[in-house]
């Protein structure tokens, strides 16, 4: 990687307050384009890391660059970046249009251009008609919109999502971020997305920062992160797992045997590094991971929980050598065959399970 | 709502009405001397209340007292509510109860030491100790309906006029500003009517030349008993009325106050 086309550049970017270190050292490049996504629960760090983006608050370490950019040093208002804030933060004694030309007046732009550019962005997120409205009289979704087109208008390097979806309600928030998705990839604008909802940044995302504790544990793409977290917390917080409690049997190449349940499973070896053959180990299972099976390897139960969510349903599982254990199986199966109480044999075929030594 | 609970209301209403009623009713005897109830009707007392000298400049006074020193205290009262809402500094608690410190103390105390201070350097005779005095009597309430507004404002809505490019005087004007608008307005009108009643502080820094309407009407029952006084009470009241429901139109009294949370 060069890195000289990087948008975003963190060189060791690091936050204390006071004796509380909110944010470790934090190194981050962000490619032309890329939609990252800083994913994490309540005081992680991530919001931190981006009021130090955005200039909010001024890092104690480390370098950060906008567009090739030094900025550590630079304010707010010259950092050519866009906000979309999770109240939205609508001025509300400026109609529509005035909201979305802010950034353009505050640039100099003449009135002409204003008036054409504001046009142009209401129109991508379908506001035209509401251009005179005051930010009260709109629905939630179209204040959303509003505060996109406003940061968008402007044609900012890097365009900053602070947690924008959590004061909508379910469905308006999956279709606020297709149209966002959309929208991010026509104009190919970079953009930093923080939020603590793994969906949403499951869905949206070329690539996931996981972070807790002020430290980033894992970067990659959201097929990575789901399939091989790198870190026990990462493989907790994402996506749902039973963890089974099991023992290392030995490592070769870049593989792990370890057996769990009377069950013997290969894990990738990396973060069992460390580890000698016979300690105590935590088998992490995706609830996909299991299914119901006829014979071979199994592990035997009783189902004492059953949710029918239609297409599909998840029944808890309670057996006697591994406690309780979460599996999918199809709705009209689950209905048919598994109500509480039914004793269920679940196989592994094709199950890729993860490993980490006991916390 | 129980018959007892809504007796008490009615009573306690009453109890708060009372002495207005009854001046208002008093300022339409026909007797010369002030008395209750009234056994005739005239506007006599309204037209001497409004063709008396000493009460048309008193008037004028009062105008231009509240006028200047509800500005003042407007203008210093918005830099202290920010500074001390936006910002840590040494000494910010001691300063934010020395503001406050009015609503504690009487205002015959600030009279006299203000009019004492005043004598030391030689101005006890003009107009700036009788606004000083104000300023500092109406400036807590000044501060109270700043820091309702500055509190209900998203700090957030500074933050994103930041990331668009606009610098901080900028953001000032066309955001923090414009923000507190019904905050300053409200605040002025609030303590330009507290300026325009004071009466116990104005007794010690006015003289003849600067009397204020409430001391001049002081002065006037010293002298007189007749229900010229009254009437003009009904005068104050009417006007104060009118002030109040103007402010509470168009700016929503409980949101000044304070008594009504508008964040959403």
């Amino acid at each position: 990687m060069s890195g000289i086309d990087d948008v975003l550049r963190l060189d060791g970017v690091g936050k204390k307050f006071g004796a509380f270190t909110a944010l470790h050292e934090a190194w981050l490049r962000v490619q032309p384009g890329e939609f990252v996504t800083l994913l994490g629960p309540s005081g992680c760090g991530k919001t931190t890391l981006l009021n130090l983006i955005a200039g909010f608050l001024e890092a104690d370490a480390g370098e950060i660059f906008i567009g090739g950019k030094l900025v550590t040093q630079t304010p707010v208002w010259e950092r050519d970046i866009g906000i979309v804030f999770q109240s939205y933060a609508l001025f509300p004694h400026m109609d529509v249009a005035k909201n979305v030309g802010y950034g353009l007046r505050a640039r100099g732009v003449s009135r002409a251009e204003e008036a054409a550019r504001v046009a142009e962005a209401l129109a991508m997120v379908r506001l035209s008609a509401l251009a005179d409205r005051k930010p009260r009289q709109l629905s939630g979704g179209q204040q959303q919109r509003v505060a996109l087109a406003r940061a968008l208008v402007i044609r900012p390097s890097l365009l900053l999502l602070d947690e924008p979806f959590s004061a909508l309600d379910r469905n308006l928030r999956m279709e606020m971020q297709f149209e966002l998705k959309e929208i991010q990839l026509k104009l190919g604008v970079t953009t930093i997305f923080v939020t603590h909802d793994q969906g949403e940044a499951m869905s949206m995302s070329d690539r996931i920062a996981v972070m807790s504790e002020g430290r980033i544990l894992q970067l990659d793409t959201p097929e990575a992160v789901y399939r091989r977290p790198a870190h026990r917390f990462v493989a907790g917080f994402i996506g749902d797992a039973t963890v089974l409690r099991g023992r290392l049997l030995g490592m070769q190449g870049g593989k792990a045997g370890v057996s769990a349940a009377g069950v013997t499973f290969s894990v990738p070896a990396a973060p069992l590094e460390g580890v000698a053959p016979g300690a105590d180990i935590d088998v992490f299972l995706r609830p996909e991971h299991l299914h119901p099976a006829e014979g071979g390897e199994a592990l035997e139960g009783t189902v004492v929980s059953r949710a029918y969510l239609g297409d599909r349903a998840e029944l808890l599982v309670e057996t006697p050598g591994a406690g309780r254990v979460l599996l999918r199986v199809p709705g009209l199966a689950a209905l048919e065959r598994w109500g509480v109480g039914a004793p269920i044999r679940m196989g592994f075929a094709g199950a890729e399970p993860v490993a980490f030594p006991t916390g | 709502m129980t018959t007892a609970f809504r007796l008490l209301v009615v009573l306690l209403l009453a109890f708060v009405l009372m002495p207005a009623v009854v001046a208002c009713i008093a300022a339409f005897d026909t007797r010369a001397l002030i008395a209750f109830p009234p056994v005739g009707f005239t506007w006599r007392w309204f037209v001497r209340a409004l063709t008396y000298e000493d009460f048309q400049i008193g008037f004028v006074n009062s105008l231009h007292v509240a006028a200047i020193a509800s500005s003042i205290a407007i203008i210093v009262g918005s830099a202290v509510a920010y500074a001390i809402d936006r910002y840590d500094f040494a000494g910010k608690r001691v300063l934010e109860a020395i503001l406050l410190a009015p609503l504690a103390i009487p205002h015959f105390t600030i009279g006299l030491g203000a009019l004492i201070v005043a004598y030391q350097v030689g101005m006890a005779r003009g107009w700036s100790v009788v606004v000083a005095c104000h300023v500092v009597l109406v400036l807590p309430f000044v501060l109270r309906s700043l820091y309702v507004s500055l509190k209900n404002m998203d700090p957030r809505l500074e933050a994103a006029a930041l990331s668009l490019g606009a610098k901080p005087w900028r953001v000032l004007l066309t955001v923090t500003l414009p923000g507190l608008a019904p905050g300053l307005a409200g605040g002025w009108i609030f303590a330009a009517i507290l300026s325009f009643n004071e009466f116990t502080a104005s007794l010690f820094v006015t003289v003849q030349r600067t009397q204020t309407l409430p001391v001049a009407m002081y002065n006037y029952v010293r002298e007189y008993a007749d229900p010229s006084m009254a009437a003009l009470s009904a005068l104050y009241i009417l006007l104060t009325t009118v002030l109040l429901t103007v402010a509470n139109r168009f700016l929503g009294l409980g949101r000044i106050l304070g008594t009504e949370d508008v964040r959403h």
